[in-house]
């Protein structure tokens, strides 16, 4: 009965009808087009603590579309060591604000502020809020330099003399900070580079030794802002100095489930997940309405996927630790031994909170967006975070490997009464699929000239969404610059603000008879 | 051979048999004859013997005066038909060992691991994307203990309490390219069984003169299959556990032994797959066989020590409707003092036969079964 067949070690095909009978049926592979129904889109700022003043390597310069990018120096009058005492430099007023960038060329119209303010108040100035907001700061100087390097590649912003003789003057009642701010405006005109870093430490030029950069919590007193255009659209995504923006939202798996089982037919048996199918490929395509991006960024994005088990809101109290209930994480559950609190308390009344989480007593370290954007978790880190309380923000990031907590501060004026905290209890994360081919970044899934829509690769996102029919998914759509965090930059406004994804094609394979 | 026994083992770990049939049930099942019924129709359990240990008829070996272990492979080739198309693949197991030990007046002790069943399988679709696996399989630690009756001569009781453990998985695989993606992207689905319990079975044997006969009947247990599924990004409720009877079988053997050194035998098994595989009918198999006993005498010549052994079996019912038919013929060759070598051949035929897709299996299997026995704890019985 043997004679004629070879011994072969290889694979077996032979008993696939058998197999077939007995239900191991292994179904051909099918296509399908969805419409991808967005459930809710909301835009919010990368993952991770905002970041303290002085932890960004690179401090940035520059504009972005109509957008700008902020850079924020403080120089601590009431500190002596480094340019001497009191007297001394009420002899030697200051003249000038020297600086370097990494690009000679750069010369812009750059919106220049110079405020007076406490300690306390510093760091509003630091997050953004106008000075004009802030009742115990001083705006000294409010003007609009024309910049341009000096023959050395140095950039001099001379003091008038009136205004010099006035900070001397006003030494002896108001020592305090000095902050700078610099606000570039809209590049125009012959130069086109519009971001650029700051290389020499800035200084306050006297007669005599300068003053530098004053010192805030070990590192330097130095901060960029974001500030976006007045008439920017808020559907926007893009990755910007020290922070940016993402879209999350929730696709609606009822109705790609039943477009689904209609384009391809398959079992679905259980009440609580759909296993029909394994999707091999599934391509979105996302409409751009338009998009902006310093020289040589890498426009990419990625999309990651979060399956939520359990989440709990509430408001938080302004001095009041909130305590993670038990319904989201028993102690059994996270392993850890004592409570899981955030604790925000007022920084700057009604305008910025300090919060932290607290565990067992003891406040956290976490990464902020630096450690985000820079793809090192272990560099920038920070045991607490400032939130606005003035306007709407948010803080979102992981405390356990299952456990993230989402801080947000409502739009109100009335502070600390609308803050809310969220535990977010993860059931599992999706990572982003790779986008790219054999040799790098698919040319479709990066904003280029003259294309409108970007095409992501989102299996593993869309088989979430498919198989959970109980549990919430929330993808996000992440922006990724390039590797000189600072420089890259860019912005893009969704075509379809409330959708975000035109469409999804799928090749995917039933799971009929994988039940064995 | 001392030398290449380990390698053998190896061996047997790696590969393991290899049919779609392995799907059914708790998969492929073999029998738990010792080496030299495998070359008489595996229908010697009733032959008295002092070199082996049936877990099945544990009572015949209340008369053993040695003490014996056994270790059995088995190698072979399997042609896999399907009437499209047609594949010969390797195959290997380690079906049983055992260690009889006689306790004197105080009866019989036995100790086997039988693995029962293999998951054994590897098929692949006719396009080569998506394959389907198999391994593992649940096994059997056996206890045994027999008992001479005193009063009735030639009389024996016993029972075998059967630990039913292991685990088996089906593992499905894909892989994905796409043309314009840098990565392969892997899909896997699996299915995987745990088993735990336990079931008894009592045997009754009766030895006289050249007569020898042996029944048994295996008791209903609980055995605990837990299955767990899992698949690439898919999320599955938890691990489901069903309590089930394993397969239970009533059966019979006798041996007559003639002229000196040799010996008939033949056996009748039944087995009621209910509860275990659904609508699977009652399993019937039989078989019968022939031996010549070598000599004794270990100054004779060595071909003139050799024993010869043949026979052939069949079956028919259980899952899938399995009919099967097989002849078989094998050789004991002595190994020193106390040693045995059995090689047993069977060829034969598995033939789905459910009114089905047609699945037909052609096997070719070499059982090495090697043996050591030594005169510890040598019975004072010697009624007959």
């Amino acid at each position: 009965m043997l004679a004629g067949c070879g011994f072969s070690d290889s694979s077996n095909y032979a008993g696939g009808a058998f197999l077939d009978a007995q239900g191991h049926s292994v179904s051909g592979r099918a296509e399908a087009s969805l419409g991808a129904t967005t459930r809710s889109v909301e835009y919010l700022p990368p993952e991770g603590y905002p970041a303290l003043p002085g932890m960004s390597p690179t401090l940035a310069i520059g504009t972005v579309g109509a957008d700008s990018v902020r850079a924020v120096f403080g120089f601590d009058l009431r500190e002596s060591a480094g340019w001497g005492d009191l007297a001394f430099l009420q002899r030697h007023p200051i003249r000038a604000i020297t600086f370097s960038v990494g690009d000679t060329a750069w010369k812009p119209a750059v919106r220049l502020r110079l405020v007076r303010s406490d300690s306390a108040t510093l760091p509003a100035l630091f997050m953004g809020i106008e000075p004009s907001q802030l009742t115990q700061t001083r705006i000294l100087w409010d003007t609009v330099v024309q910049l341009a390097a000096d023959s050395v590649g140095m950039y001099n912003i001379r003091i008038d003399s009136a205004l010099s003789e006035s900070i001397r003057v006003s030494l002896t009642q108001e020592r305090g900070w000095l902050a700078v701010l610099l606000d570039p405006l809209a590049a125009s005109g012959s130069y086109t580079k519009t971001m650029t870093n700051i290389g020499a430490q800035p200084v306050l030029d006297r007669d005599t030794l300068p003053i530098t950069l004053g010192g805030w919590g070990g590192v330097l007193a130095t901060r960029n802002v974001y500030n976006r255009a007045a008439s920017s659209s808020s559907d926007a995504i893009g990755w910007w100095a020290g922070t940016g923006r993402r879209a999350r939202f929730e696709l609606d798996g009822d109705a790609i489930r039943a477009s689904l089982h209609r384009q391809v037919p398959a079992n679905d048996i259980s009440p609580e997940t759909d296993n029909s199918y394994h999707v091999l490929q599934a391509r979105a395509n996302l409409g751009i309405k338009s998009w902006a991006a310093s020289a040589n960024a890498s426009k990419r994005m990625l999309l990651t996927s979060k399956v939520i088990d359990r989440e709990d809101s509430a408001h938080l109290v302004l001095g009041t630790p909130a305590r993670m209930p038990s319904s989201v994480l028993s102690t059994e559950e996270s392993g850890v031994d004592g409570d899981i609190e955030v604790k925000c308390t007022e920084l700057v009344p009604s305008k910025l909170a300090d919060c932290s989480v607290v565990i067992a007593g003891t406040a956290q370290f976490n990464y902020t967006r630096l450690a985000s954007v820079n793809l090192n978790f272990l560099a920038f880190n920070q045991d607490h975070f400032w939130l606005r309380t003035d306007v709407a923000d948010q803080a979102e990031f992981e405390v356990l490997n299952n456990l993230r907590v989402s801080v947000r501060s409502e739009n109100s004026d009335h502070g600390g009464s609308h803050l809310w905290v969220k535990w977010i209890r993860i059931y599992s994360k999706h990572a982003s699929d790779s986008q790219n081919d054999s040799v790098g970044v698919r040319s479709k899934a990066t904003l280029v000239d003259g294309a409108n829509t970007i095409e992501l690769e989102m299996r593993s996102a869309l088989t979430q969404v498919i198989v959970q029919k109980k549990r919430k998914v929330v993808l996000d759509l992440v922006p990724v610059g390039g590797s000189a965090y600072g420089l890259d930059l860019w912005t893009a406004q969704m075509a379809t603000g409330t959708k975000l994804i035109d469409s999804v094609h799928v090749l995917l394979r039933p799971r009929d008879g994988r039940n064995f | 051979m001392r030398k290449s026994l380990p390698f053998i083992l190896a061996a047997s770990a790696l590969a393991m048999a290899q049919s779609p049939r392995a799907v059914l049930g708790w998969g492929l099942e073999t029998s738990s004859a010792d080496g030299p019924s495998r070359a008489m129709g595996e229908a010697a359990q009733a032959l008295r013997t002092d070199r082996s240990w049936d877990p099945q008829l544990e009572a015949r070996s209340a008369f053993a005066s040695l003490t014996a272990f056994e270790v059995q492979v088995a190698p072979g080739l399997v042609t896999i038909d399907d009437d499209k198309t047609q594949n010969t693949v390797g195959t290997a197991a380690l079906p049983r060992v055992s260690l009889s030990i006689p306790l004197g007046r105080f009866g019989h002790l036995g100790l086997g691991y039988w693995q029962r069943y293999q998951r054994g399988l590897d098929w692949t679709s006719s396009d080569s994307l998506v394959s389907l696996s198999g391994e593992g399989g649940a096994f059997q630690g056996d206890l045994g203990y027999s008992y001479a009756i005193p009063w009735a001569r030639g009389l024996a009781l016993g029972a075998t309490y059967h630990r039913v453990l292991g685990s088996d998985r089906i593992l499905g695989k894909e892989d994905f390219k796409a043309s314009d993606e840098a990565s392969v992207l892997q899909l896997r689905d699996t299915v995987q069984k745990r088993y735990w319990g336990d079931y008894w079975t009592s045997s009754v044997y009766f030895t006289k003169s050249n007569f020898d006969v042996g029944v048994w009947m295996d008791f209903a247990g609980d055995v605990e299959v837990t299955t767990a599924r899992g698949a690439t990004a898919q999320t599955f409720s938890d691990k489901s556990t069903k309590s089930v009877s394993p397969p239970l079988s009533l059966g019979t053997a006798i041996g007559w032994r003639f002229q000196d050194r040799h010996a008939l035998v033949g056996s009748f098994q039944s087995t009621s797959w209910d509860g275990v595989v659904s609508g699977s009918s009652r399993q019937f198999e039989g078989g019968l066989g022939w031996q010549r006993e070598g000599s004794g005498d270990r100054f004779d010549e060595y071909w003139r020590r050799l024993t010869f052994r043949a026979g052939a079996m069949g079956g028919f019912g259980g899952p899938a409707e399995v009919v099967t038919i097989a002849g078989t013929s094998g050789l004991g060759m002595p190994l020193g003092n106390a040693g045995t070598l059995d090689l047993s051949l069977q060829v034969g035929q598995n033939d789905v036969d459910n009114g089905g897709p047609s699945l037909k299996e052609t096997f070719v299997r070499l059982y090495v079964t090697v043996t050591g026995a030594s005169s510890w704890g040598k019975s004072f019985r010697t009624r007959r």
